[in-house]
């Protein structure tokens, strides 16, 4: 693999039962990118984001992940983080931090992803959006090379929406992969750097004119071409 | 060369394992503390182990405790054989289930620590706060007792002199014991069960019937001397329930009335709460990311 690539499948196929979600499925995330992940309920997305992350076994194909020793190689970020309301901000994410390092320091990680003002504030009492800001910490800890966060912002208003894909965005500007699910295209068009269209488990489209593409994308699912699109992928 | 690299690749592979320990350890500590915050800021818990510590209390001064400590114990090892498991199944059924529904599991599952690790964390975790609340809830029986004086009854009249804070204490101790084989089959069923409804069901439909089948059939063997008394006392360590009465009644009770009845094989008893115990948390191991 690459070194400026955090995480490369080539014909990942995946199935519940009979039921195929992965279809011969390859794709390339780079560091340094927000690559989105797009495409209709079912398509395949969290699937392929489940095994992105090591958290499911592909029935056929490859995976490459980081070299585990730039960071600690994955964070993840599922699509319903709720984690203990009892908790403070600050001890949640030292809780998962500790189980990567000795010593942790919950304010850098926080501060990161503007929530220090909120690090003594309980999960039960913080909003959605700041949840899942909470969350995006929880999946940088130990500085892992690839961040995949599944469907970060469903459900959220457009403002949060904005913080979370910004924060997402400047961690990948540090140096990081970052492989998000999404439904919210005007996020995409935004701040992802690439989107890839996933359709009934296959890449119908991949490609860096982040604007258009994302345009393209209820029309290209409808029509079900068929047929993979690639417009200056790496 | 080949043998310098193999000897660098072994000590590679050993420190990785050390680390690997390390990193387990550690994060067992820290989930541990965290169980232990959790159980701190959850008041239907507080509630809970008031409500034990009532009845325990009400049980002790209704029917025994102006007797001594050991007759204290003999009222309320019964009861203990309900109330101990509703809170151990209390302290544990939701846990890991919660976790892995508010996708904390799957967040673990991409960090370094085991499984394993996991599990001792939350084992140790609400263990301690188990001991901590059976010790809570007995201390009023024990200062209700020590109250009283120990007057004495027709039965333990002529034994007074065996009857003994100790024999409390140690009362209280098999308790923690049988408290603990308890959570660690919570523990199993919060990794089990997909929704809370479902470990309720579980602890309805499968622990139950399992603790009472147990506890009538060794019932049944001894009124229907269908087994030798030696088998009776071996099918009475098969349920927790019964293997903690045994070992209550063979040292509490037997300490104190000296060695005329036999009421179970010690050893034994002792045993199956540790393999309930071990069997529990191995397959709360085992089935914690399915």
């Amino acid at each position: 693999m690459p070194r400026d690539t955090a995480l490369s499948t080539s014909n990942l196929t995946h199935r519940y039962g009979d039921l195929t979600v992965l279809a011969d499925l390859s794709l390339d995330v780079a560091v340094g990118d927000l690559t989105a992940v797009v495409g209709p309920n079912g398509a395949g997305k969290s699937t392929l984001l489940r095994v992105a992350a090591g958290l499911e076994t592909p029935a056929e194909g490859e995976v490459a992940r980081p070299d585990p020793d730039r960071g600690h190689g994955v964070g993840y970020l599922p699509q319903a983080f709720t984690p203990r309301a009892e908790f403070t901000v600050a001890e949640t994410v030292a809780y998962f931090e500790a189980a990567v390092e000795a010593g942790p320091d919950p304010e850098r990680l926080l501060d990161r992803v503007g929530l220090a003002g909120v690090a003594d504030r309980q999960v039960g009492a913080l909003s959605g959006g700041m949840r899942r800001l909470l969350g995006l910490a929880v999946a940088s800890v130990g500085d892992p090379a690839l961040l995949v966060l599944d469907e970060p912002t469903s459900g959220l208003d457009p403002t949060m929406t904005r913080r979370v894909f910004e924060a997402g965005s400047a961690l990948a500007d540090d140096g990081r992969a970052v492989l998000v699910a999404t439904h919210d295209l005007r996020a995409v068009e935004r701040d992802a750097d690439r989107v890839v269209l996933l359709d009934r488990g296959r890449v119908r489209v991949d490609g860096r004119d982040v604007e258009r593409l994302a345009a393209r994308y209820e029309s290209t699912v409808e029509a079900d071409s068929g047929t993979t699109v690639r417009e200056g992928a790496r | 060369m080949t043998g310098a690299k193999s000897a660098d690749e072994s000590r590679s592979h050993e420190a990785g394992a050390r680390r690997s320990r390390a990193t387990d350890a550690r994060h067992a500590l820290a989930r541990a503390r965290r169980e232990l915050r959790s159980v701190r800021r959850t008041p239907a818990l507080h509630a809970l182990i008031a409500g034990v510590a009532a009845a325990f209390t009400a049980f002790a001064w209704t029917a025994g405790a102006s007797d001594g400590y050991v007759p204290t114990v003999v009222a309320l090892s019964t009861p203990a054989e309900v109330l101990v498991p509703v809170l151990g199944f209390a302290l544990g059924y939701r846990v890991l289930l919660d976790d892995r529904r508010g996708g904390e599991l799957a967040v673990l599952d991409t960090l370094p620590p085991s499984d394993a690790s996991v599990v001792a964390g939350t084992a140790l975790g609400r263990g301690v706060a188990l001991a901590v609340g059976v010790a809570v809830a007995l201390a009023p029986s024990l200062l209700l007792a020590w109250l009283a004086g120990g007057s004495g009854s027709a039965l333990y009249a002529a034994q007074r002199g065996a009857d003994s804070p100790l024999l409390f204490a140690r009362f209280v101790a098999l308790t923690t014991l049988f408290g603990l084989s308890v959570l660690s089959v919570a523990l199993a069923t919060s990794a089990v069960a997909d929704r809370p409804r479902s470990a309720v069901a579980l602890v309805a439909v499968v622990w139950v019937p399992v603790a009472v089948a147990a506890d009538l059939g060794s019932l049944a063997a001894l009124s229907g001397a269908v087994f030798g008394p030696d088998a009776v006392v071996a099918l009475q360590a098969v349920s927790p329930a019964s293997a903690y009465r045994g070992l209550v009644l063979e040292t509490v009770l037997g300490a104190a009335t000296g060695p005329s009845v036999r009421a179970g094989a010690p050893a034994l008893d002792a045993a199956s709460l540790l393999a309930w115990t071990v069997g529990g948390l191995a397959l709360a191991t085992g089935r914690l990311r399915e």
